[in-house]
């Protein structure tokens, strides 16, 4: 009788509430198939996938694909251009908009800090393809407007875009002019929470303004950049998957391969698809990014006491 | 402030001096930027206006010294450019609105509604962004495959469309929504379809607008999974096309630059006008959707 009721009791409040289960039925079910349902199908990398058995049915192999990737012949240039480039973008793309934030906001005039900041962040919303068409523009040996600025010299115009040796700085510098003032913007925000009595505090004692940036500005702007820089740190692999791939030309390959396009280009790309072993390189890749995005947070706690948790 | 200048330096004159200097010296620097920034925007604009013939010659010339609309009329002539700034508005504006859709009900339920495993489930949708896309392309490629939406924009747009960043976004703004204002319309008799229409949907206008906003340009700047799903050219979205321009025309890229300006004059026009939401919508979620 009692169970009877209380049955009665959650039948009314799913009737009172149906109209919540309706607003939240749908989202669930999206995420449900479309994030957590292919980590299900990421199961193929255990496996021999073919298309004709399907997931479930094609053969298990254990961890042959990870192997295979090991042994392969691309697997230690793929994981050195990786580490070289997201290295180089994070030690070049994580102190400038810091420097960024900190100089705008010694600006005071209204008019100016906006306009600085409208420039400087319009470049993040430009679509990665147009940014790397206009690379390949700019640097060209001829119609670019390094050849003109080349000729005016009277020296040769270099051709960069073809240049192994120039891929990750112009990836990473590009990469900078593209991000730097959308970076800029958290900690600027972080900085207006400051308390203006503070810097009222140390002008009266006579700091200048260099102090006041490296004792109070600095200070106040180190846990949000301590996670932010946990945060990249864990995403070192993951070096962005577009630019890389448009920026790549049979010239700067053996510069240009990361894991990412590796991946893009053994599963989705070749005449023989090769779903499993790309699935098996993704999935090491996000287990290792892991791996790495904890044991950075524990150093950044041990060392700062700023983490992500 | 007056008083704090004054401190610092007690002789007026020198005041004054010292701010005017600092003023040249900002504003030499605000140039140096704005060159640094705008000039390569420029470039793209006037090497898209160079004359067909001359594009070589004419290379060299800061301030192009002849202009034309050729290169564009060439661009809707020889290349399905058209069709891909249709298929682009078309996709684009599918996906936000569904976006949207999902993130508003699914935000507003989980901010309004208390029901066991809340916060259980609200961290599921969180720890679902963590997932790196990559790892997931595969599966959701073959899955696209099965369900038969392959060279469709509904595999295109259905499978990003459900944003737990947006979900997030839109339950921390529903947060704010007076519990007192809705409680009055339930007594009133409102049924919570009229409630969630006619008093939660008008309160939240201004994160809707902010999340349109930003699903719109997200969707417009994506290249990886629509050059996944279509391999047709004839359904490619703008980020897709671009990118042919860019393999067939090597050498010569006065195409990819008329391409470029008109996919890039819409964002830049629209980030303009809507600064200050798009504004709103970062500082709240921190790094923007996606």
């Amino acid at each position: 009788m009692l169970t009877g009721a209380k049955r009665g009791k959650l039948w009314l409040r799913i009737r009172r509430n149906w109209q919540l289960y309706a607003l939240l039925f749908l989202p669930l079910v999206w995420l449900v198939v479309f994030r957590y349902a292919p980590m299900y199908g990421a199961q193929i990398a255990f496996r021999d996938y073919s298309p004709a058995f399907g997931i479930e049915g094609s053969p298990w192999v254990g961890l042959a694909n990870f192997e295979r990737f090991f042994n392969s012949y691309y697997f230690k240039p793929v994981i050195v251009n990786t580490l070289i480039i997201s290295f180089y973008s994070l030690l070049a793309g994580f102190p400038i908009p810091i420097i960024l934030a900190l100089s705008v906001n010694q600006v005071k005039m209204r008019l100016f800090r906006n306009s600085v900041q409208m420039i400087t962040y319009a470049p993040h919303f430009i679509s990665t393809v147009v940014i790397v068409g206009m690379l390949f523009q700019f640097l060209h040996p001829r119609v670019g407007f390094i050849a003109s600025l080349a000729n005016l010299f009277g020296m040769t115009p270099p051709n960069l875009m073809g240049d192994p040796g120039a891929f990750a700085h112009i990836f990473v510098w590009s990469g900078v002019w593209q991000e730097m003032g959308f970076g800029a913007i958290i900690y600027l925000a972080v900085l207006s929470t400051i308390d203006p009595a503070l810097h009222e505090a140390a002008v009266v004692d006579g700091a200048s303004r260099l102090q006041r940036i490296r004792y109070i500005d600095i200070p106040g702007l180190l846990p949000t950049a301590m996670v932010l820089l946990v945060l990249s740190t864990g995403r070192v692999l993951e070096v962005a998957f577009e630019k890389v791939y448009l920026m790549q030309s049979p010239l700067n390959l053996g510069v240009a391969e990361v894991i990412n396009t590796y991946v893009y280009r053994v599963g989705l790309l070749s005449p023989i698809l090769d779903f499993s072993y790309s699935t098996a390189i993704g999935l090491l890749k996000g287990v290792v990014g892991l791996l790495l995005l904890i044991t950075v947070n524990y150093a950044a706690r041990r060392l700062t006491d700023n983490g992500l948790w | 402030m007056t008083a704090r200048t004054q401190y610092i330096n007690p002789g007026k004159l020198g005041a004054r001096r010292q701010s005017r200097l600092t003023k040249w010296l900002m504003f030499a620097l605000f140039v140096c930027l704005a060159i640094v920034f705008i000039f390569p925007l420029y470039w793209m604009v006037i090497s898209s206006l160079r004359p067909e013939g001359r594009i070589f010659v004419d290379a060299m010339e800061i301030i192009p010294s002849a202009l034309s609309l050729d290169t564009y009329r060439r661009l809707f002539e020889e290349e399905p450019y058209g069709v891909w700034f249709v298929n682009s508005i078309t996709q684009t504006g599918g996906y936000a609105l569904m976006g949207v859709f999902l993130c508003t009900t699914g935000g507003y339920a989980l901010a309004k509604f208390r029901f066991r495993y809340r916060n259980l489930l609200f961290v599921l949708i969180l720890v679902s962004q963590m997932i790196p896309f990559h790892l997931l392309i595969v599966s959701l490629f073959l899955m696209i495959i099965q369900m038969g939406m392959a060279e469709t924009y509904q595999g295109a747009i259905v499978p990003l469309a459900a944003s737990p960043i947006g979900i997030f976004f839109m339950r921390q703004y529903m947060l704010a929504i007076d519990d007192e204002m809705l409680n009055a319309a339930r007594v009133d008799g409102a049924s919570e379809y009229q409630i969630f229409w006619h008093i939660v949907l008008p309160n939240a206008r201004p994160a809707i607008a902010t999340l349109l906003i930003l699903f719109c340009i997200d969707y417009w700047n994506n290249l990886l999974w629509p050059l996944i799903v279509f391999r047709n050219p004839d359904n490619f979205p703008l980020a897709v096309g671009i990118k042919r321009l860019i393999d067939q025309y090597r050498q010569q890229y006065d195409l990819t630059m008329a391409g470029s300006t008109l996919a890039t004059v819409p964002v830049i026009i629209l980030f303009f006008f809507l600064r200050r939401q798009i504004m709103q919508g970062l500082a709240t979620t921190g790094t923007g959707i996606k």
